[in-house]
């Protein structure tokens, strides 16, 4: 294969093993997610983002297949001569906010409910009462996502559709990753995976002392 | 209108010098005095470069007392026409002709200026430092433009491209070999290698001269490249293969997406292989739980990864539902895919001691006291 100059229009996924204990931190690129473009049509902003989140998910899922699978059954792994059985999980997706959206299918910009590990109202956050708000139910959340995304390929109930992506403020897609184990099953970490790249924040995370819901 | 100069009566120079026409003489001054020095003229004095030389040709002029002697200088530059004859060939070299031509052209500039201009006094109303510099009229617009443009002297501050570098030895690729080495050198790439590519050149080309010391010795030690390849397309085609089968090895594949009707190429591999290559690499550095001899529990210890609350919890949830010696793979994934460079998680502080997150304004952040 030969990558000609075109490499700049695509973006990298980059995955890292946890277990390695080395002090050496060592990211591969699994895959390049190629960059969508608005075109001159109707709704052209919307059509682009919709492009730009299937284009994502289809990648995270192409990459990820096996994992998922082996998230679920483990594979055998040997250690300095222990073997064991290896269940993959992803702890951390490291993005920015935009993609934070778009990686959990969530709407992006003003929504009733902005934020992704609770469900705060819009009308209500920043007062104190968000810090012991509902947090987002992992299951009623992909579920209302994959119902939605059945609706919306038979192209059937309109207003169910839209009433779905209301209730949790989702964008119409599935997140590719909520097949994981431990993402979409026990523990539930989907919504809590998602940390912010430091390079992608303008101030110090020193000034940052608490989170409703702090990353794990 | 003609750029010539009319005649004026002004014929004998300070010098001694004397002629008939009066371009001759004002030639003369510029060429000899430094022109015509005074609030009158807007232009620049002349450069002092050669300056030795020209009081030295004025010597000559005033010990010879005639125009002849102007003529008849030693590198033969200085000539009655010098407005349109070509450099002399008799010069030492291109640049002392170049230097020439453009002190002919200079000179009969500064002659026209001289002779043609016209002072126009200052009117009232203009600002003082318009004022300052005088005004003129030219014989002709195409005099008026050059005078406007030899007054910002962007020539004249024009400095070499280049600095030469101390002791500097030009020509020392001169042989069949290395001009073909600096051609490649220059040409490579469309810009040529930069300075850090042409270190690697250097080090590579040390290996195929096979005088690096402590290098290896193999079978092909003594071949040469077009013993092994025998044309372009051989040595291309060899290239090819070898960086097709990295790809192939590394397990990356292509696929063409349609989203909402358009066609996207997505290049990826397989996450699992992946990490099976890193653990099989890593394997001295691995560790498979997050205690020494098991999964260990909960605490508020934060030294690695494998520490947080997310690794012990599925760590736990594994271990606890197989009869198997099992274990957590736990992964980062880091994406750039985002086109924005900040998330928008802008800090601006509302209050005193609180701090609120615009993209996230729900969360509210106190600043430890």
């Amino acid at each position: 294969m030969v990558l000609y100059p075109v490499a700049y229009k695509l973006y990298p996924i980059r995955v890292r093993l946890v277990k390695d204990v080395s002090n050496c931190v060592e990211w591969v690129t699994a895959a390049y997610v190629p960059t969508v473009r608005k075109l001159q049509e109707p709704g052209g902003d919307e059509r682009a983002r919709i492009r730009r989140c299937g284009i994502l998910q289809r990648v995270i899922y192409a990459a990820f297949t096996q994992v998922i699978g082996r998230s679920h059954i483990g594979f055998r792994v040997s250690v300095k001569g222990q073997k064991a059985r290896a269940f993959p999980r992803v702890l951390l997706y490291l993005c920015d906010q935009p993609e934070e959206r778009a990686v959990l299918r969530l709407k992006g910009g003003q929504c009733a409910h902005p934020c992704t590990s609770c469900m705060a109202k819009i009308e209500v956050v920043g007062a104190p009462e968000t810090v012991s708000a509902e947090r987002r139910n992992v299951m009623n959340t992909v579920n209302n996502q994959v119902q939605a995304y059945e609706h919306r390929q038979r192209q059937r109930r309109r207003q169910r559709r839209l009433a779905l992506g209301a209730f949790d403020s989702t964008s119409g897609g599935v997140p590719a990753l909520a097949g994981m184990a431990g993402l979409g099953t026990a523990p539930l970490l989907l919504y809590n995976m998602i940390g912010f790249d430091v390079l992608h924040v303008r101030e110090p995370p020193s000034l940052v002392t608490g989170f409703c819901d702090p990353p794990r | 209108m003609s750029d010539t100069p009319p005649a004026l009566p002004f014929l004998v120079c300070d010098c001694g010098y004397s002629t008939d026409v009066l371009a001759t003489l004002r030639r003369h001054q510029y060429t000899f005095h430094d022109g015509l020095v005074g609030h009158h003229t807007q232009l620049p004095r002349r450069r002092p470069r050669g300056e030795s030389t020209r009081r030295r040709r004025c010597v000559g002029v005033r010990e010879s007392g005639t125009a002849a002697g102007v003529a008849d200088d030693n590198d033969g530059a200085h000539r009655t026409d010098e407005s349109s004859a070509p450099p002399s060939h008799g010069s030492p070299s291109s640049a002392d002709s170049a230097s020439t031509s453009d002190t002919a052209v200079e000179s009969q500039l500064r002659t026209l200026l001289e002779l043609t201009r016209i002072w126009v006094p200052p009117t009232d109303g203009g600002g003082a430092a318009a004022d300052a510099i005088p005004e003129y009229l030219h014989s002709s617009v195409g005099l008026h433009v050059r005078a406007l443009y030899e007054a910002l002297g962007d020539a004249a501050r024009g400095e070499p491209l280049v600095q030469r570098r101390k002791r500097a030895k030009v020509g020392r690729l001169n042989t069949v070999r290395l001009r073909a080495l600096q051609r490649f050198v220059l040409q490579a790439g469309g810009a040529g290698l930069s300075e850090k590519d042409q270190g690697f050149l250097y080090e590579f080309l040390d290996v195929w001269d096979r005088t690096k010391a402590g290098m290896a010795e193999d079978a092909g030690h003594q071949a040469t490249l077009r013993g092994t390849f025998p044309s372009v397309t051989a040595f291309k085609d060899a290239l090819r293969d070898d960086l097709d089968d990295a790809a192939l090895c590394a397990g990356w594949k292509k696929v063409k997406l349609v989203e909402v009707g358009v066609t996207y190429e997505e290049y990826f591999r397989d996450v699992l292989q992946v990490i099976r290559k890193l653990f099989k690499r890593k394997n001295s550095s691995i560790q498979l739980w997050s205690g020494p001899l098991g999964p260990a529990p909960l605490e508020d210890k934060r030294e690695t990864p494998m520490d947080g609350e997310a690794f012990k919890l599925c760590e736990q949830l594994v271990t606890g539902s197989t009869e198997e010696v099992a274990c957590v793979l736990g992964l980062h994934v880091y994406s750039d895919r985002s086109q924005l460079s900040c998330s928008g998680g802008m800090l601006y502080c509302v209050y005193d001691g609180v701090l609120n997150l615009a993209r996230f304004a729900h969360v509210i952040l106190f600043v430890a006291n």
